[in-house]
């Protein structure tokens, strides 16, 4: 997930296509497979199914950081993104190493089928596992929101760099299916 | 009969009735004691000033040849029956609290603050009271900042990084208090550090009172910038993608604020990098200060005024927003450098 975060904030941190998509392709080139694959997904829009509502989290993390409803409420409409409020406003995590993107995507798969009850406490030991970036992004997979300023273009442009093949047949292949 | 009480907020500002003066006014009044140089704060055309030592020279600066008479911290002053003093605030080098107190009642007037120490300021100092007049710039949970280690990290990672991409690092921060600790985190092994015009003049006069700042050198019409390949460039943000700051080539613009812990506010900025550094206390900075008062009654002047009054009478305090017209750290690009 460091790695993921990192890129995260490098493509977050500029506003120029040249810098983007170097940043993609140095990401892919050195990602292990699934991450590279889960990466190319979620970026391209195959977004995974909201785990639990946006409601239940942001009352979870009030909970979390020992905050009022209200003041959680307020915060949001502040900061205006759910993810990164959460995020910002849960006590600081201590990051594990080596719990990479799919891990965590695996994780929320294995507790897709519980109860709200008992997704909570898996949900709220994964957050004092991760720093707030890996924290923003873990939300929005838990949340099924995650977008990221990254056009088909420049992911196809740093693929296209990464594999050496066309750019004009990997963006048919990736918008295929 | 109940006396009026010690202070009371009026048009002018933080007024002492008994005492005759006012605290950091925005009206021109006959007596201003003043809690630091930022704009908002020490405005011009007051008949006197009163404010700590190590605020003078930059009052001076800003203000010109005004009647100003200083104190030391801790040195108390009696105005009328009253008992006045200064105690750090930690907000910029030579920042105060204003502590008022008749008999046994006991106001603070907190001005700015900042309650984590930055190397340069006269650190925070706790004053107990009963009344607390406080900022809430920041007074939302979602703010919490970094330590200054890792801050310096980012910061002088980002300068090796913007060389090696062949962009020239240019670092927006206001003049009075933000550019200064900024220097403090610069690693000048890396280069040297041009600094703006406006940088430059603030730097000197607190150079002037036995500041210890890294060297700088001011940049000129006639500066040319092949002659320092390695520099960063220090500036105020209106110089963010300036002709001044485009005469050194291609560029990395990084903006240096408290805002910049909000993902929303660095896009908007359309910066490179934003640099979580503020010179106001973070939402745990502000809750710990409040606490170690002791003040039962709590007067919030700017920022979160509401919310962050709403949490203190959750909290069993009496709590109450008062309007004022203190920037705080102001966002926009619009405000005036000092402002912030």
């Amino acid at each position: 997930m460091k790695d993921f975060a990192a890129l995260f904030t490098r493509l977050d941190a500029t506003t120029r296509t040249t810098e983007k998509v170097a940043a993609l392709a140095e990401y892919l080139e050195q990602a292990p497979e699934d991450d590279r694959l889960w990466t190319l997904a979620l970026f391209t829009g195959r977004r995974p199914k909201r785990l639990v509502s946006a409601a239940r989290l942001r009352a979870w993390a009030g909970e979390r950081a020992g905050l009022p409803d209200w003041l959680v409420e307020e915060s949001y409409s502040i900061v205006g993104d759910l993810a990164e409020t959460i995020a910002l406003l849960l006590p600081e995590g201590e990051p594990v190493e080596g719990k990479s993107l799919s891990h965590w995507i695996k994780y929320l798969q294995g507790i897709a089928h519980l109860p709200d009850d008992e997704k909570k406490p898996a949900i709220l030991d994964a957050w004092d596992q991760l720093d707030a970036t890996q924290r923003l992004l873990f939300d929005k997979l838990v949340t099924g929101g995650f977008r990221v300023g990254v056009s088909q273009k420049l992911m196809t442009r740093a693929l296209a760099r990464v594999t050496g093949q066309e750019e004009a047949a990997l963006a048919h292949r990736l918008m295929g299916d | 009969m109940a006396r009026d009480p010690l202070l009371i907020f009026t048009p002018e500002g933080i007024h002492c009735p008994e005492g005759g003066f006012h605290i950091d006014p925005w009206r021109p009044v006959a007596r201003a004691l003043i809690t630091h140089g930022h704009a908002d704060h020490a405005r011009e055309g007051h008949g006197a000033y009163l404010a700590p030592h190590a605020a003078a020279p930059v009052l001076r600066h800003r203000l010109g040849d005004i009647r100003l008479g200083t104190l030391a911290y801790g040195e108390p002053r009696e105005i009328g029956g009253v008992t006045v003093c200064f105690h750090p605030a930690g907000h910029v080098p030579g920042s105060a609290q204003i502590r008022v107190a008749r008999g046994g009642e006991v106001w603070v007037v907190s001005g700015d603050y900042k309650v984590a120490p930055d190397g340069l300021s006269e650190p925070f100092e706790p004053v107990e009271c009963q009344h607390f007049v406080t900022e809430s710039t920041f007074g939302l949970p979602v703010f919490r900042w970094p330590d200054r280690d890792q801050v310096a990290a980012e910061l002088n990672g980002w300068w090796k990084d913007s060389l090696a991409a062949g962009r020239r690092p240019v670092l927006g921060a206001y003049a009075l208090g933000k550019a200064l600790r900024l220097l403090t985190l610069l690693d000048p092994s890396i280069g040297p550090i041009l600094t703006h015009g406006a940088v430059e003049a603030t730097n000197a006069a607190l150079r002037a009172q036995g500041l210890s700042l890294p060297e700088t050198v001011r940049v000129t019409p006639e500066t040319d910038p092949d002659a320092y390949p390695g520099a960063l460039l220090l500036a105020p943000p209106s110089a963010l993608g300036s002709r001044w700051a485009r005469h050194f080539g291609p560029s990395s613009n990084g903006f240096a604020s408290g805002w910049m812990r909000l993902r929303g506010v660095r896009r908007r900025r359309a910066v490179d990098r934003g640099f979580v550094v503020s010179d106001h206390a973070d939402w745990a900075g502000l809750n710990w200060a409040i606490d170690q008062t002791k003040a039962e009654n709590v007067y919030v002047t700017h920022g979160y005024t509401e919310n962050f009054t709403r949490w203190l009478c959750d909290k069993g305090l009496n709590a109450q927003v008062v309007p004022t017209e203190f920037g705080g750290e102001v966002e926009d690009d619009a405000v005036t450098e000092a402002e912030a």
